[in-house]
């Protein structure tokens, strides 16, 4: 907005009110595009394929309004005319064509009958929204799935908006960028989204669907279902198979291990040994045959002093991690733990047919054919230990070779048991080994180093103790009562209530995954799969992942359906409850509605109280699934998600590196900083214009040492780079003055300080090290791509494309030290071709130019000091200071750049000319609340557009199939109908 | 592990699907005469242009000279047509490199902006694919090298084959999952009938409550539904013809480039090999991007593409020859390993035509105009190799696309701004 702003809305607010004639356009606007645009602009120049002389009356525009939203912005921008012409309107021609253009933006379409709501084109979920849906849908606290939009952030904990505050010190952990972290399933995922052109991933022309993409979301669903830890993680998901969640083996900690190495659960030891065997080998040194030995364990089992260490199914692929890692099974109310030294799988092999299916247990590193299992048990008998253990060593089709097992006693003495393993099934072999009197096996030592081929495979790990036998009674206890480590997993049902039918269950879940009420024949497609299952042999749970399968690849649930019949005699609608209810949760949480959102869509409260969308934005705001907004829409609207793939040269600047090699770099702390500048504003409900020039920011030990201001006078800076404690940003220090040197202190890295910061220098996004990064080349700045940058985000008014190249003479890393950069743009910009765009483009980037490419801040660029001189909307500034001080002054340019991101994101569309008002109109409302945060999300999801869409043609003739479609079944409709 | 047949027969329903195709292979499998194999298409697109100064050679016909950036080429030199001086009109309006690969291959004339401002359409690869892809478990295959974890840039950056105006095909960018899709045995919880049937029928119930607008976007969903359908139906034919898959599941994304390029390259070629597909685009990296990457076999540091083209100064150039260079490098290999398999009476290579190129000559200056074309074998015969025709300027890229689009069967008079079919192809 030009510095004409607060006069143009007083205008503005007068000819709105007066709605101004159809002959203003003949009166006042048609003149000067006569005199000043049709030089160019007509049928027969037509430049940049602009031809406005076909515009001949007010009607003509109404039909074709589409362009002169960039007519409007050319001109209130300055940059059309030319600014080289002599012929200019007049400021009261530009004030009333902008007034005309805004009326006409206004006005109600004539093909829809009413003011054009917009409609975004159909779009699925992006891969964020989808992971988040399941995530929350599964009730999960962790993502299904490793994907590089998740910031690596290893903590969340500091963000409590319902605080309503966010504290002044801050701990903010990240793992290491692309480093593997705690997921449901470490091996799968989709492919990524593409941004829309000037716009953000959720936009539906910028998604496509093809077989490739479908056959991901088949497989992924698949992998989800079949995922054998999914139950035990989810009671939800285990309530909706049909299996008990107080059968499930008990997990001490909810959140899966990253790369795999999950921690095993707490499984029952088995009764039977080797059920799948007929007959087993044994070696010359072994105690006991087959038989023998399975009574034997058969035995201890019913006395609760022995059994099998059996590998159920939903261990599968699971890796215990070598040293450390722990195989954990109960018998009665006693715990033996098995702890390899070097990692284990429990898998499948083709080659090999299991003791007792499914699984077996093996080495996971390929050729480690040799390690060690220590044994331990754990109750209330200190003493009590291993008397007898047996192991089956599987036969593998194709391999062979000697195998010898070394059981270590309690007495450090050693019993070795070495056999021959044939190929094939018939190699299979028992070991056994049996204590002397007085002392237990608590090693076992595998070497199957000259045993052929990767692997050596073991099953059914059979054990007597020499404990007590237990009573009955103990016997039936449950684990929950066991000694040690073990717990309940938290929000276990204590007792298992009946499930409803299997129907019921699966068209609560679809209602809950389509995010909205389906009706029977909607069910119907997904429970037949079901039954087929089910008539084909399969069991309850297996039948019910392969319908839940197909329920999360069907388009029910990957898009995001908007549409029904237009109202009255328009051709545009209300949206409905649930498609509000959606719309907010994708807008606010990148997710789906919780409960609370689904009730107020139930009972209509969405789609007839504009204030409870309000009140629900504001709860939904401070719940902590709103820190998407930050970790999605700030990060793609700063483009904070190319922080780490900025690679600053190491030479130039050495100080962003750090540690061995300068493996440790600034790429986690940049990001940080302003992302906590976002979610202060989000969260404390401040004023949108911290973003251009907070007197605050957040800093870690790295970024203060980046920016020295440990040297300016401030004491609470210097207090912070001693390491000496903090003072709240609103608090006067003691004097604790003085220039400190600086020191880095890596442990520090993941506390942050709220700052107050000496002067205007630093402040806000334009001066942080992300963005200032991100827009630079490796070894010196771009003032363009830091205008292009500017214009782009903060103004929302981004350069058109070059269209012709440019490159700057000499360009090297060398040249880069000797000459001023600006003044190499300068030369460029005085061409006439480029002299429109670069008019605008330039002054930002040089303004910023007393940052480095890491956004130090700097005098000298090379060896030439830095002009970071410049005209903003016809005032003079130097220096980011003043700059950001010209943006604050007259915030509507900004404020309307913001809110038209914030808006577009909330549509997942593009804005157009007809937006104006509703981007006017939140504009406005947020100005008379000092620009609260809170008021402009307030605003965006009351707004028309929010509310409303386009009305397709046909959707009228579908009335009535929705309408009978839409009756409820059976179970009410609740995201978490499955979880008793 | 279940095999693919029975694992379809367990998951329930069988469907009408049309069997002609299948007949088809069959019948083709049991002809007492091999009929002549198959023609093959693949194009691989390198993004910023080339530089032009070591790039182009001097020579046209057969003694053409072999440039520093065409050095690798020397082995094969007798297997490639180089094709050279053919234009292509920008459109103003979008950006000069989201323009350049994406149209590329276009069908549309630069007039035709069916896309916003962007004039892409359907391109030759689907083309041919729908006109030579119809037996083969994929009509197409498309992939990328493209890593990076940012998904900064717009699907104009990333695709260079488009299904129609602003429909992109997604890509593959993992061989582990090509392979998986090309060779694998179906994994438990992978397509099956039932699913699609599933997902089908609440396609077709959502298409009803949908408007116009949005019924047709959802026919992206559905055409996937349909093509997976066939892909599953041929995948069995075609595995119990293969039997075995032809080298080891690959374990992810290799972590040298070069690596990668060739293991993408081998894919295809073996794809071609076993007739699972007979029409592939690579896109060995976007246009643009501005992220530096690692060249392992010929820099130690990564390297900036892009910014390399608009850097003034020998070191700049020196590196981008080095970079086109390792490009040609990875042609010459793909086509080595084509010619290295015996088909017919000749070899794979024969009965392909296999084509590199970028969407702009000089990346500095964003030329549309001069482009270079590398392309491999002989196309069954229509093309005669080993020589460098140069057009000046004179003919648009759209004439060698149009006569592709002829070697592949298709009667079109134009393609995009085509003037007429490259006659000297043929030698």
């Amino acid at each position: 907005m030009s510095p004409t702003q607060p006069c143009l809305i007083g205008f503005l607010a007068g000819a709105l009110a007066s709605t101004a004639s159809a002959d203003s356009f003949r009166e006042t606007v048609l003149p000067v595009l006569e005199s000043n645009c049709y030089d160019c602009h007509d049928d027969q120049s037509a430049k940049g394929d602009l031809d406005l002389s076909r515009f001949d009356s007010e009607d003509a525009v109404m039909a074709d309004r589409s362009i002169w939203d960039s007519v409007y912005e050319k001109i209130e921008s300055g940059q059309m005319p030319p600014p080289k012409e002599e012929r200019q309107p007049t400021a009261g021609q530009r004030r009333a064509i902008l007034a005309w253009i805004e009326e006409i933006a206004a006005r109600p379409d004539p093909a829809l009958g009413a003011r054009d709501p917009g409609k975004p084109v159909l779009r699925r979920l992006t891969r964020l929204e989808y992971n988040n849906t399941l995530r929350d849908l599964l009730g999960l606290d962790f993502d299904l799935f490793v994907f590089p939009e998740r910031l690596p952030l290893s903590d969340r904990s500091y963000f409590q908006p319902a605080a309503g505050k966010l504290g002044d010190q801050l701990r903010v952990p990240l793992r290491e960028y692309g480093g593997k972290y705690p997921v449901l399933l470490p091996q799968a995922g989709l492919p990524g989204d593409n941004r829309a052109e000037h716009g953000f991933r959720n936009r539906g022309e910028a998604m496509d669907f093809s077989p490739l993409l479908l056959e991901k979301y088949v497989q992924l669903a698949g992998d989800i279902v079949n995922s054998p830890e999914l139950p035990i993680r989810s009671p939800k998901f285990a309530s909706l198979l049909g299996i008990d969640p107080a059968t499930l083996p008990t997990l001490t900690d909810r959140k899966p291990r990253p790369d795999g190495f999950r921690e095993a659960p707490l499984v029952p030891l088995a009764r039977e040994f080797a059920p799948d065997l007929e007959s087993a080998k044994k070696p010359e040194a072994a105690p006991d045959w087959i038989g023998d030995f399975r009574s034997q364990v058969a035995s201890a089992f019913s006395e609760g002093r022995g059994g099998v260490f059996d590998l159920p199914g939903e261990l599968s692929n699971l890796t215990v991690a070598g040293k450390g890692g722990l195989l954990k099974a109960r018998f009665g109310d006693r715990m033996v733990t098995i702890n390899p030294n070097a990692d284990l799988w429990l898998a499948d092999f083709a080659t090999a047919t299991e003791s007792s299916a499914p699984l077996l247990l093996t080495n996971k590193e390929k050729g480690q054919k040799v390690f060690e299992l220590t044994f331990d048990i754990r109750g209330d008998d200190e003493d009590e230990g291993i008397e007898r253990l047996g192991v089956c060593v599987l036969g593998r089709k194709g391999h062979h070779g000697p195998v010898t097992l070394t059981a270590k006693l309690t007495d450090d003495t050693e019993t070795v048991v070495s056999a021959e393993i044939a190929e094939g099934p018939d190699g299979t072999t028992l070991f056994t080994f049996a204590a002397i009197p007085g002392e237990s096996i608590r090693q076992l030592h595998i070497d199957a180093s000259r045993f052929s081929g990767d692997y050596i495979l073991l099953d059914d790990i059979g054990l007597v103790t020499n404990g007590r036998p237990q009573s009955k009674e103990r016997l039936s206890r449950k684990e929950t009562d066991s000694p040690d480590s073990i717990e309940a997993m938290p929000g276990e049902p204590a007792k298992s209530e009946p499930l409803p039918p299997p129907r019921a269950r699966l068209a609560a879940f679809i209602e809950a995954a389509f995010r909205r009420p389906v009706g029977d024949a909607e069910v119907a497609p997904f429970f037949r799969l079901y039954e087929q299952a089910r008539t084909t042999g399969a069991d309850e749970p297996a039948a019910m992942r392969g319908a839940v399968q197909a329920v999360l690849a069907a388009p029910s649930f990957l898009f995001l359906e908007e549409g029904g019949p237009r109202e009255g005699a328009t051709r545009i609608r209300r949206l409905g409850d649930f498609e509000l209810a959606s719309r907010l949760a994708c807008f606010l949480w990148s997710s789906c509605p919780d409960a609370e959102l689904f009730a107020a869509a139930r009972a209509g409260r969405l789609s007839t109280d504009p204030e409870e969308l309000a009140r629900q934005a504001a709860r939904m705001l401070r719940d902590p699934r709103a820190k998407e907004l930050s970790e999605s829409f700030a990060v793609q609207w700063l483009r904070l998600d190319q922080i780490h793939t900025s690679k600053p040269d190491r030479d130039l600047f050495g100080s962003f590196y750090s540690g061995p090699q300068g493996k440790s770099t600034l790429h986690g702390a940049t990001l940080v900083e302003p992302l906590l500048l976002f979610e202060t504003v989000m969260v404390e409900n401040r004023s949108i214009l911290d973003f251009i020039a907070a007197d605050y920011t957040w800093l870690n030990g790295p970024l203060v040492g980046l920016y020295q201001l440990g040297e300016s006078a401030n004491p609470q800076i210097a207090m912070i780079s001693g390491d000496a404690g903090i003072l709240p940003a609103d608090s006067q220090g003691p004097g604790a003055t003085g220039n400190r040197e600086v020191k880095k202190k890596s442990g520090s890295d993941a506390t942050w300080y709220r700052i107050r910061l000496p002067n205007a220098n630093r402040g806000g996004f334009l001066t942080m090290s992300g963005p200032l990064m991100v827009t630079s080349l490796p070894f010196r700045t771009s003032p363009v791509k830091r205008g292009a940058w500017l214009l782009e985000t903060i103004f929302n008014r981004p350069p058109t494309e070059p269209k012709v190249a440019f490159a700057i003479e000499n360009d090297t890393r060398e040249a880069a030290q000797a000459m001023s950069i600006r003044e190499k743009f300068e030369a460029h910009r005085d061409k006439a071709a480029c002299f429109s765009c670069h008019v605008r483009l330039d002054p930002p980037g040089f303004a910023l130019e007393r940052f480095s490419p890491i956004g130090q801040w700097r005098d000298t660029d090379g060896t030439v000091a830095v002009d970071a001189k410049g005209t903003w909307n016809g005032r003079p500034f130097d220096g980011p200071a003043e700059f950001k001080r010209l943006v604050r002054d007259d915030p509507g340019e900004f404020a309307r750049g913001f809110v038209e991101h914030l808006l577009s994101y909330a549509l997942c569309r593009k804005l157009e000319i007809h937006d104006m008002p509703a981007v006017t109109a939140i504009r406005q409302a947020a100005a008379e609340d000092d620009w609260r945060f809170g008021t402009i999300v307030a605003e965006i999801v009351k707004s028309y557009p929010f509310t409303h869409a386009r009305a397709e043609d046909g959707s009228a003739t579908v009335e009535n199939a929705a309408k009978g479609d839409r009756a409820f079944v059976g179970a009410p409709l609740d995201p978490s109908p499955i979880n008793p | 592990m279940t095999h693919r047949r029975h694992f379809l027969r367990a998951s329930g329903v069988s469907v009408a699907l049309p069997l002609l195709e299948s007949l088809g292979f069959r019948a083709f499998a049991s002809e007492p005469k091999p009929a002549a194999p198959p023609l093959r298409f693949g194009f691989i697109y390198t993004p910023n242009g080339y530089n032009q100064e070591t790039f182009l050679p001097a020579t046209t016909g057969r003694a053409w000279e072999l440039t520093p950036a065409l050095e690798p080429l020397a082995p094969v030199r007798e297997e490639i047509t180089l094709v050279t001086g053919l234009d292509r009109a920008f459109v103003p309006g979008t950006g000069v490199h989201a323009q350049c690969g994406s149209c590329w291959l276009t069908s549309s004339a630069p007039d035709e902006t069916l896309d916003g401002g962007f004039p892409t359409n359907i391109t030759l690869d689907q083309l041919i694919a729908k006109r030579i892809g119809g037996d083969t478990a994929l009509p197409s295959l498309e992939l990328s090298c493209n890593d990076f974890p940012d998904n900064k840039e717009t699907k104009y950056f990333e695709c260079v084959s488009w299904y129609a105006p602003g429909y992109a095909a997604n890509t593959e960018k993992n061989p582990r999952e090509v392979f998986r899709r090309l060779f694998g045995q179906p994994a438990q919880g992978g397509v099956s009938r039932g699913v699609l049937d599933a997902v089908l029928a609440d396609a077709k119930s959502l298409r009803a409550r949908l408007g116009a607008e949005d019924r047709a976007k959802l026919e992206e969903y559905l055409d996937s539904v349909r093509a997976t359908e066939r892909r599953i139906e041929r995948a069995e034919a075609a595995s119990e013809k293969m039997g075995k898959p032809p080298m080891a599941e690959p374990t992810g994304i290799p972590e040298r480039r070069g690596d990668y390029l060739r293991l993408m390259g081998d894919l295809i070629v073996l794809a071609f090999q076993n007739d699972l597909t007979r029409v592939a685009t690579l896109l060995i990296d976007p246009e643009r991007w501005d992220s530096p990457r690692m060249y392992h076999e010929i820099f130690d540091k990564p390297q900036n593409h892009h910014v390399l083209t608009h850097t003034k100064g020998d070191e700049a150039k020196e590196k981008l020859t080095e970079i086109d260079r390792f490009h040609v490098d990875f042609f010459r290999y793909v086509t080595e390993r084509l010619k290295s398999i015996p088909e017919g009476e000749g070899t794979l290579l024969d009965h392909c035509a296999f084509a590199m190129g970028s969407g702009i000559s000089d990346g500095n200056s964003h030329n549309y105009a001069d482009l270079q074309v590398l392309l491999a074998g002989g196309a069954g015969g229509a093309i005669v190799p080993g020589r460098h025709l140069h057009y000046e300027g004179k003919r648009p890229l759209a004439d060698l696309w149009l006569s592709l689009a002829g070697t592949a069967g298709m009667k079109r008079e134009r393609f995009a701004d085509s003037t007429g079919p490259l006659g000297e192809l043929a030698g």
